[in-house]
């Protein structure tokens, strides 16, 4: 299986890579290798090919039923299930209660809990309530997922808070809880919501990550460089932001300090474009003291916006590697927020499909969650498997990958020079285009000066020549009457009226002659002129016609050459991501060795029947954790721990049929009051009325004091990014002689009072098993029980029972979600 | 070949720690060098180790000491106040006259009298002063007992590595940022046990005894082939809480012979260095004791005759405790406050915050015993030769005690250099 995995790997590299040669020569677009598009399979089962194709196995056997149900109660409800929860499931029969129980669990108000912690836990990392308290920031996440609110939909919402409004405070607790220490909150944005921890790329180029550059902090920085926090005595700390203030930086390892401005960009984004707004046009509330600016375009709503508009991918992987950490224990990627090209995911291709799957389900972390609950990887043993593997066999994987990896890297510089090639070929068509456009605007533009005068010359020419018309077929007509007109006077001598008016007749006449003259020589001019015009413009347009085919040219040799380059980038995005593949799988493959060498240095051998040395077993299991093989154990959370400790000594039940009987007396009474009906009906209401929503709220709040004793006690420290499992001496001294948990074990709890009833042993070793870890004891189990319980005889018997319920509390098995 | 590994021996507990430190020791672990060893070798490896064990005591003068009115008298000047100066056992060297008993011991100790942190405020100042960094935006570093349990963190001690011992209630200080809660302090407050170190009411030793063994029974099935790391953390939690309950006695030092309580000191100070004697003669890798409260904004001189008169006396009879019982050479002593005073008087007779110009002493193990470093202007008001900060004196402490503060640690997946990368150790310091 694992050959026929490596086989099927080693294909597609070099099926890939052919393609990839060949669109680096024949200009043919690298296609997408493998599994067709169209009639994807559901995404449960995507993730278990890719596990398995990575792991050369074995695997862990599928769970048993009351180890799938712990565990999948510890990590959809937040607790372990109750003894009779666990009879019932045990005895279930019918197919699919796996998937049944499932989906019971996400509708429950207890995942939404569960959610609210883990969010909690996520954002604000055991910071406290100064700003907003614990209370609002909790029913603002718990109703959020009670909704099943979209993630991008709440991150948008946290992003772009501000605090102002009362209504939506709570969301903006992220930001006020950090105290408006916008380096932090940079840092922070970066690392919860991108997965990339920048900062030490804060004052230079992260020295040691080649991807987290100076740049991308600041341009993440720009975000909040405008930010400012604005306290009202009245209501409290909120954020103001300016129209103006950019992020400027310079390198500490830059002797001469160059500055640098970083405009607005997401973690491998784009830099952002924002409106512009004129001068006293750009606030809807102007800076004045005592009063909180608000600028008309907010940098933080641009991020808000842009971050969760899909299409980011580090947005996206980062989500999808913490949910699967939630449910398997550990990210693909881990750290967590260290996500680089140095640190890749231990399945590079799985985190890329988990990211995009979860985006295409918008955001829906119930169904996504729901898709990892049902994958055989969820559902493994966390009981390892015999081993099999030879180590001639893992050496030999290993050279094999090695020689792969080696020989995909060579091919590297070739593809980087392909690409650069194809990037020079690109610029030259680019400066010829832009040559080619300058001669073409060098003729073209007098050429259109040409064409507007010989416009206008026609138009002036028009107008005379229609003067011309009007004024010559005038004349003869006044020509005409003049000569009557003079006749008469001669006829007339003595009429002086007459006499004036031959003579104003012989004036006009001359006038419209010589204004006939002067018109013909500017008809005569315009029309020279315009024919000369014409000439020009003839000789132009020979001159245009090539410089305009040539600049078409250019225009067509850049687009194909651009097509060119950018199927060349392609490739070499293809090729690293390749080589990455390569790399990892000789990681597999050396890892593989070590484990296999380190069994056989430690155990004299690998067969199953010698028993590991706790030394090997340690490293062996870690490999297979990390290849997912076994159910990794995964370290109750605080109140996953707290909890569980109530919910197994008896007290979540004590206190829930307390609160059920409240709220039953409380509807009996509102109905009693209401209306008179027969008593059998409001028993019938009474019935439905208790819903499970109001009794999961009231036994949180009633358990909130008991449970943040355990979070006091085993939660990292305010502030602190999460870290590797540690088991301090307090916890220990805590569990061990702490006043609570012993008052539990005694009257305190309910469940060492009610086995101490237990005539019978038998019922008593299910009891307890049943009730601490959810499962029911062994045979050998059952005796070693029974021996204690008769070497305490009648006298020590509650105490022997107390003490054997602290046992199971404090044992490993119950510490860890297995 | 079956395991042995359920045997309970001696032997067994030894190698399994170094086991774990070579598991989770990263850059650093000690335990690291017992990998790969024959259980003879690291028997052996675990007793050298606890001879050579280094450890650290600061006290913590409260409020910021006057340095004028201890360990840089300026007498005779504007600035100088009413003490006159005296000699030390180190000829040339003189300290205030409220300090008699420290300065017989001078040939133990050091001085550094060049401190210039630039830093007048009481957070910030204690912040820097026990960090070894200035406070910043975005990270927190861990307090400098959290460094050291770590850093020193070994197989021998049943204890705790960080213990303060202060007025007020118990707690853990919560100082240890990114080496997380494993490094944290715990608080004695007023010198009062640590919570939950006694067998519940009521739960006889026999019955402890036989839960327990119920519980590692169960482990022991459980974890035959599932453990892991983390696991091995948890269990040896258990195993590190018996060891304390066993040494709960250490903690309650009213045993200790009558005369010797005298002479400490019957208050909460003198108690307080006696408490801390017994832990550190224990294992424990860092104790800090506090004495408060220096910050004589008036009546600066009556304060410190009053205040110093309770601290000269412990202190100087901590430090013999310590030599007499061998103690003092793999111990490092620090006496550091969050700043100094002004050398100008205001007019309450007080002093106000200084950081500009002002000293510690310390002494013991890895320091030159009667160095003097660093000097002050005749009237204390600015530092003339040798300035040093903060940052200096960080890398010094831990190259005293054997660490190499230029390593990382490494946390999570990140490098974070131990001591800040700009400062280096003050040399001549260095014994």
């Amino acid at each position: 299986m694992f050959l026929e995995g490596i086989r099927t790997r080693f294909r597609t590299c070099i099926v890939s890579f052919f393609v990839l040669t060949l669109a680096g020569l024949g200009r043919v677009p690298a296609s997408v290798p493998e599994e067709s598009k169209n009639a994807s399979p559901p995404l449960r089962e995507r993730i278990d090919r890719e596990i398995e194709r990575v792991h050369p196995g074995p695997f862990a056997s599928p769970a048993g039923d009351a180890e799938f149900l712990r565990r999948v109660y510890l990590d959809l409800a937040g607790t372990i299930p109750t003894a009779s929860e666990v009879r019932e499931f045990l005895s279930d029969e019918e197919p699919g209660k796996r998937e049944r129980l499932i989906d019971r669990l996400l509708a429950s108000p207890e995942h939404s809990r569960r959610l609210q912690i883990f969010f909690d836990e996520m954002l604000m990392e055991r910071r406290g309530g100064k700003h907003v308290k614990a209370p609002a920031w909790s029913s603002y996440l718990y109703t959020s997922f009670r909704q099943n609110k979209p993630y991008h939909i709440l991150v948008r919402e946290i992003l772009s808070a501000d605090g102002a409004d009362a209504s939506k405070r709570a969301a903006a607790k992220f930001y006020l809880e950090r105290e408006g220490d916008f380096q932090r909150i940079t840092r922070d944005v970066g690392r919860l919501f991108f997965g990339r921890d920048l900062q030490c790329a804060q004052c230079h180029d992260h020295p040691l990550i080649p991807g987290y550059r100076q740049d991308e902090y600041h341009g993440l920085f720009a975000f909040f460089v405008r930010t400012s926090v604005f306290t009202d005595k009245k209501t409290g700390a909120a954020l103001a932001e300016k129209a103006d203030g950019e992020a400027s930086f310079h390198s500490v390892f830059d002797k001469d300090a160059k500055k640098f401005t970083a405009r607005p960009r997401l973690p491998l984004g784009r830099a952002l474009s924002e409106p512009r707004f004129e001068k006293g046009q750009e606030y809807e509330v102007a800076p004045k003291k005592g009063v909180r600016h608000v600028a008309k375009f907010s940098r933080r709503r641009l991020l808000a916006e842009d971050a969760t508009g899909g299409g980011n991918s580090s947005f996206d992987r980062n989500i999808a590697n913490r949910l699967w950490a939630l449910m398997m224990g550990r990210g693909l990627v881990e750290p967590l927020d260290l996500h680089h090209d140095s640190n890749p995911p231990s399945h590079p291709r799985l985190l890329a499909i988990l990211g995009d799957s979860f985006a295409a389900m918008n955001y829906d972390i119930r169904a996504f969650v729901r898709e990892l609950a049902l994958t055989r990887t969820y559902q493994r043993s966390s009981e390892p498997p015999a081993l099999t593997v030879e180590l001639t066999e893992a050496e030999n994987q290993f050279k094999h990958w090695s020689e792969k990896a080696d020989s995909l890297r060579e091919q590297i510089p070739a593809v980087a020079k392909a690409t650069s090639r194809t990037d020079e070929e690109l610029a030259q068509a680019e400066g010829a285009l832009q040559d080619a456009r300058a001669k073409h605007a060098a003729v073209q533009k007098p050429f259109e000066e040409r064409e507007k005068a010989l416009q206008a010359v026609s138009v002036t020419l028009d107008a005379s020549q229609n003067e011309l018309a009007s004024k010559e077929s005038a004349l003869p007509l006044l020509r005409e009457s003049l000569e009557r007109v003079r006749a008469a006077s001669e006829k007339l001598p003595d009429d002086k009226e007459l006499a004036e008016t031959v003579a104003r007749l012989d004036q006009k006449s001359v006038q419209i002659e010589e204004s006939v003259k002067g018109l013909r020589d500017g008809v005569e001019k315009a029309r020279s002129e315009a024919a000369q015009l014409e000439t020009t413009l003839a000789g132009d347009r020979r001159k245009l016609e090539p410089l305009e085919s040539a600049l078409g040219e250019a225009l067509q040799l850049v687009e194909t050459r651009r097509s060119i380059a950018d199927a060349a980038s392609r490739d070499r995005e293809a090729l690293t991501q390749f080589v990455l593949e390569a790399r990892s799988a000789v990681r597999d493959a050396e890892a593989l060795v070590e484990y296999c060498r380190s069994i056989e240095a430690e155990s004299f051998g690998v067969d199953a029947e010698v028993e590991m040395t706790p030394r090997a077993r340690v490293a062996s299991n870690r490999l297979l954790t990390q290849r997912f093989a076994i159910a990794g154990l995964k370290p109750l959370r605080p109140e996953q721990l707290g909890l569980a400790v109530l919910q197994a000594a008896g007290v979540v039940d004590r206190e829930r049929r307390s609160i059920e009987d409240k709220l039953h007396a409380e509807a009996a009474k509102k109905a009693a009051e209401g209306k008179e009906a027969a008593a059998e009906e409001t028993e019938a209401v009474l019935v439905v009325s208790v819903d499970s929503e109001a009794v999961e709220s009231a036994l949180y709040k009633k358990l909130q004091k008991e449970i943040g004793s355990f979070v006091r006690l085993f939660a990292g420290l305010p502030g602190q990014p999460p870290q590797e499992f540690q088991a301090t001496v307090q916890q220990a001294l805590f569990l061990k002689n702490g006043s609570k948990i012993n008052a539990w074990l005694g009257s305190g709890g309910g469940l060492t009072a009610r086995l101490a009833k237990l005539g019978d042993a038998g019922r008593l070793v299910e009891d307890l098993y049943l009730g601490v870890l959810s499962r029911l004891p062994t045979e050998p189990e059952r005796r070693e029980v029974e021996r204690f319980l008769s070497a305490a005889g009648t006298e020590g018997r509650t105490e022997a029972i107390q003490g054997m319920t602290w046992a199971l509390l404090a044992s490993a098995e119950f510490r860890f979600n297995h | 070949m079956r395991c042995s590994y359920a045997c309970k021996s001696s032997d067994h507990r030894i190698a399994r720690r170094d086991f774990l430190g070579g598991l989770a020791g990263g850059a650093l672990g000690v335990g690291a060098a017992g990998l790969g060893l024959g259980a003879f070798a690291q028997r052996a490896l675990a007793a050298q180790l606890e001879r050579q064990e280094k450890r650290i005591l600061v006290i913590f003068l409260s409020g910021g000491v006057s340095q004028l009115e201890t360990w840089d008298p300026k007498p005779g000047t504007d600035t100088g106040g009413p003490f006159r100066s005296i000699p030390t056992t180190v000829p040339g060297t003189h300290v205030s006259e409220l300090l008699p008993h420290t300065a017989r011991l001078m040939h133990w100790l050091a001085l550094v009298r060049g401190i210039n942190t630039k830093e007048n405020d009481h957070g910030k100042g204690r912040y820097l002063m026990t960090r070894g960094r200035r406070q910043e935006t975005a990270t927190e570093y861990p307090h400098f007992g959290a460094v050291t349990a770590k850093t020193l963190e070994s197989a021998a001690s049943g204890l705790p590595g960080y213990i303060r011992i202060s007025p007020g209630g118990n707690g853990t200080t919560r100082d240890s940022a990114y080496l997380g809660p494993k490094y944290d302090g715990i608080v004695l407050g007023n010198g009062k046990p640590p919570a939950d170190v006694d067998r519940p009411k009521g739960l006889s030793g026999l019955a402890d005894r036989r839960r327990s063994e119920f519980r590692q029974g169960l482990d022991e099935k459980f974890l035959r082939s599932r453990r892991t790391a983390a696991t091995e953390a948890y269990t040896y939690s258990y195993e590190q809480a018996w060891r304390l309950m066993k040494k709960r006695a250490v903690f309650d030092a009213s045993t200790e012979p009558a005369s010797l309580q005298e002479r400490y000191g019957k208050h909460d100070f003198g108690r307080h260095c006696l408490l801390a004697r017994r832990l550190l003669e224990n294992g424990v890798h860092y104790v800090q004791v506090t004495h408060t409260n220096y910050d004589t904004h008036n009546e600066n001189f009556n304060f410190h005759i009053e205040q110093l008169g309770e601290f000269d006396r412990s202190f100087a009879t901590l430090i013999i405790d310590l030599a007499e019982r061998g103690l003092l050479d793999s111990t490092l002593v620090v006496v550091m406050s969050e700043f100094g005073r002004t050398p100008k008087i205001n007019a309450n007779f007080g002093r106000d915050h200084w950081g500009k110009a002002w000293s510690i002493a310390l002494g013991g193990c890895g320091i030159q015993a009667g160095a003097v470093v660093g000097k002050t202007s005749t009237n204390g008001t600015e530092v003339v030769d040798r300035e040093v900060h903060h940052g200096h004196l960080f890398h010094t402490y831990l190259r005293a005690v054997g660490v190499d503060p230029t390593q990382e640690f490494v946390v999570g997946g990140r490098q974070i250099p131990i001591a800040n990368p700009a400062d280096a150790a003050i040399e001549e310091l260095l014994a």
